[in-house]
């Protein structure tokens, strides 16, 4: 039974999917959370193995790479894994309570595919294979965001395909090159034989701005607002939390994996500038917003800027400089992660109480409301970089990467960042703070919806609290940078 | 002479694609993308790669082509107009053009570099072919070495199917089937349809030693039951949900469950028993090919007014 934690991740969601297509409503609810129950203990399970004898991989059908698919379980995998059954789990029971059957009948098998197609991504080490990934990724996000069945959340489904579908077709552009110059796809074979040659770089470069493009980092974000705000509450929760994760991750893998921190630093350069223009314009939206989810969703567009940060700070020429960078934006990415889904879930708990979008109609709520406001607060405190919080300490530690550089206008950029993220929240605050006459006139959400958001924000919280034990389980610098 | 062939190809080709692009009618631009499908197929057999050649002139050509001439017939329907050629005055035209010619660009510097692969992967696969269950090597990475890839790719499928389904159920406008009431048609079908089976488990069959397999074999089965439907006969089995989407389930679920087998005896995933490999590729190979060849069919039929859409419809 070896073998089994790590095919677990991919098994167990591949049967969610299965008999949540057969089975009837009752059987596919119940197998669900059995199943959802089991992908925890699996999780826990693999983690007790990593623990026990560290990194290893498994050779697929017992064919090892290059000729067959290897999976690796390391830190940063098992972190993502960690993090996405942990997310998932929480908007399951949320979307268990908060969609109507018809819609439930389909969130499920979707809900499943998403979560094999996440997993199969933490895991993969051969670049064809993550192109796999991606694709049911987007595809199942795809069919999330149309679950709602509005013509504009419609519409932003196929913008979203589209936008999904061209980044697909950049990474495979590159793929298809670094096959052709290599002779391999797996990643580890990779990063033994790769040079930055003229192909190579043009290969990565398709690559990059394919997978950049899925992640929605600026100039390539429009198709991100619609369909983040416009989605059902638990799927925004999950595309802002997870699903933009996938891309972002294997961008950090390529980089870190074939050493392109001692590549030219204009690369880096330019990926720290878009992240800085995310950073400023996404805060700036964010702040202009009239409706709640909007809000949320243009913040999650100015999250992703901080995660480009890594990439100027990590270089050879200061291993320890660099591997505060690395840990500073993983602490980011989950910290980002529990809090923003913590803060859809709070929203679309507001949106209906209220029963409606605008801003404006959430005057009164801290009154009467107080448990959602304290968790889209909490939230909020992770998000603008508040201690004590995991986005704190994430912050903290890629202020300290920059300083040690000397590296001052990422220093700038973020504080910037911070006071527009302290803004646009404060400003969502002072609408609830507003007085109203005729007392409480808000729909009650049932308590399941209330407590499942409170807890992913305390749990951003405590991430503050127990960094150190999420950044032992990755590498030491000396093998991030070797 | 070989070269001139290839010329010639590549310039209708692109013709096609131009043409496909630029032309005013939407009817038209689908007819040179199935031409297009079909002249593509050549260009993979001229490039050695039979397998590819028949998927696309399958998959690409057929079902791609059906199902385009099917979203026309719904164009039509809602009276939607179709984009008229006005795109020269915008930006977002020229934008596109500058950074299709940039990729062209980047491509031809690209490939300009002599390729000398450091691993030779090929090499490695004849030399594990022995133990791969089957002969043929196409057939070998696809459900053997990298079966993993296809397991994932197969629920790509499935989701797909599922996807169409969600954005059926939102659609205002259903269109009425019409069907073609042709008593020679339906005899055509009587003579064909066990002939295009045989030609699809053939597919599958020859799969294991030459060019053919679970994806051309399931695209086959699903234009014998889009003809099928064409004529009227409709199947009893596709109105029923149950039925539906336990078609599409079927090659995944049997994957999943060979594939699952051998972690209760402590080998990896996917792993097939020593020297039995062959007879559990077909095995998989024949679920898939049941189920490609329904989800095919089904995205087709669920672009007409399908049971689900009345079920579920508020």
């Amino acid at each position: 039974m070896v073998h089994f934690p790590m095919a677990g991740l991919v098994v167990f969601p591949l049967l969610g999917a299965l008999v949540s297509l057969a089975l009837s409503q009752r059987w596919r609810t119940l197998m669900s959370f059995a199943l959802i129950l089991a992908l925890l203990l699996n999780n826990a399970l693999l983690l007790l193995q990593f623990y026990s004898q560290g990194m290893f991989n498994e050779a697929m059908g017992n064919w090892p790479a290059p000729l067959g698919i290897e999976l690796r379980i390391d830190g940063l995998a098992l972190i993502f894994s960690l993090m996405s059954a942990i997310v998932a789990s929480i908007c399951a029971l949320y979307a268990y309570v908060y969609l109507r059957p018809a819609q439930l009948k389909l969130f499920w098998p979707f809900f499943w595919f998403l979560w094999v197609a996440l997993n199969s991504i933490w895991l993969s080490s051969d670049l064809f294979n993550l192109y796999v990934g991606l694709e049911l990724l987007s595809l199942a996000a795809v069919g999330l965001v149309a679950l709602s069945r509005d013509a504009l959340s419609l519409a932003a489904a196929l913008r979203y395909l589209f936008a999904a579908l061209l980044g697909s077709i950049g990474y495979l552009l590159g793929v298809a090159l670094l096959y052709a110059t290599y002779g391999t796809l797996s990643l580890v074979e990779l990063s033994q034989h790769f040079s930055l040659t003229l192909s190579s770089s043009v290969a990565l470069g398709f690559m990059f701005i394919g997978l950049l493009m899925k992640t929605a980092v600026f100039p390539m974000h429009s198709w991100l607002p619609p369909a983040h705000g416009g989605a059902l509450t638990p799927v925004s929760a999950l595309l802002s939390a997870l699903v933009i994760k996938a891309s972002f991750y294997i961008v950090l893998r390529l980089w870190t994996e074939l050493s392109l921190d001692s590549a030219p630093t204009s690369a880096g350069l330019l990926m720290g500038i878009l992240g800085s223009a995310a950073i400023l314009w996404g805060g700036w939206m964010a702040l202009h917003q009239t409706h709640l989810k909007l809000v949320v969703a243009y913040s999650t567009l100015a999250q992703i800027g901080y995660f480009m940060l890594i990439f100027p700070l990590l270089s050879d020429t200061n291993p320890h400089a660099s591997h505060l960078a690395f840990q500073g934006g993983i602490l980011m990415l989950l910290a980002h992660a529990l809090a923003k889904a913590g803060m859809f879930l709070a929203a679309g708990n507001l949106l209906f109480c209220t029963g409606q979008k605008d801003l404006h109609s959430l005057a009164g709520l801290s009154r009467y409301r107080p448990l959602n406001i304290f968790a889209f607060g909490l939230a909020g405190v992770s998000i603008m970089g508040l201690p004590p919080s995991g986005g704190f300490n994430g912050k903290w530690l890629i202020i300290q990467s920059a300083m040690l550089q000397s590296q001052w206008q990422w220093v700038l950029v973020i504080l910037l960042g911070s006071l527009l993220s302290a803004a646009y929240i404060f400003r969502v605050f002072s609408y609830t703070y507003q007085e109203v006459e005729g007392g409480d006139r808000f729909k009650q959400p049932s308590p399941l919806l209330e407590w499942s958001a409170l807890s992913l924000s305390v749990l951003s919280i405590l991430l503050g609290f127990a960094s150190m034990l999420v950044l032992d389980l990755l590498p030491s610098h000396s093998v991030v940078t070797q | 002479m070989n070269e001139l062939i290839d010329l010639t190809l590549v310039c209708i080709l692109l013709g096609l694609a131009s043409l496909s692009l630029f032309t005013q009618s939407l009817f038209r631009a689908v007819m040179f993308f199935i031409l297009l499908g079909l002249i593509l197929a050549l260009v993979w057999i001229r490039l050695d790669a039979p397998d590819i050649a028949l998927a696309e002139a399958a998959i690409g050509a057929g079902i791609t082509g059906i199902l385009l001439l099917d979203a026309l017939a719904h164009l039509r329907a809602t009276s939607n107009t179709p984009p008229q050629l006005r795109q020269l005055k915008q930006p977002r035209f020229w934008l596109a053009l500058i950074s299709g010619a940039g990729v062209i660009l980047l491509l031809a510097l690209a490939i300009s570099e002599p390729l000398a692969p450091a691993v030779a992967l090929d090499l490695q696969v004849s030399e594990n072919l022995t133990n791969s269950g089957v002969t043929h090597p196409i057939t070998a990475i696809l459900l053997n070495f990298r079966s993993y890839d296809t397991l994932l790719e197969v629920a790509v499928l499935v989701l797909a199917a599922l996807v169409a389904v969600t954005l059926r159920q939102s659609d205002e406008h259903p269109v009425v089937n019409e069907y073609l009431p042709n008593p020679l048609l339906h005899a055509c079908l009587k003579l064909f349809f066990p002939m295009i089976f045989l030609v699809s488990m053939y597919l599958l069959w020859a799969g294991a030693a030459q060019p053919g397999g679970a994806f051309q074999a399931g695209a086959v089965l699903a234009a014998a039951f889009v003809l099928f439907y064409l004529v009227g006969l409709k199947t009893q089995l596709a109105q029923n949900d149950i039925y539906l989407k336990g078609g599409w389930i079927f090659g995944l679920a049997l994957f999943v469950l060979v594939g699952s087998m051998p972690l209760l005896y402590g080998q990896p995933f996917l792993t097939y028993p020593d020297s039995q490999a062959g007879i559990f590729i077909l095995l998989i190979e024949l679920g898939l090919t049941l189920s490609i060849g329904w989800i095919l069919f089904s995205m087709f039929l669920l672009s007409q007014s399908s049971p689900l859409q009345k079920k579920d419809s508020p």
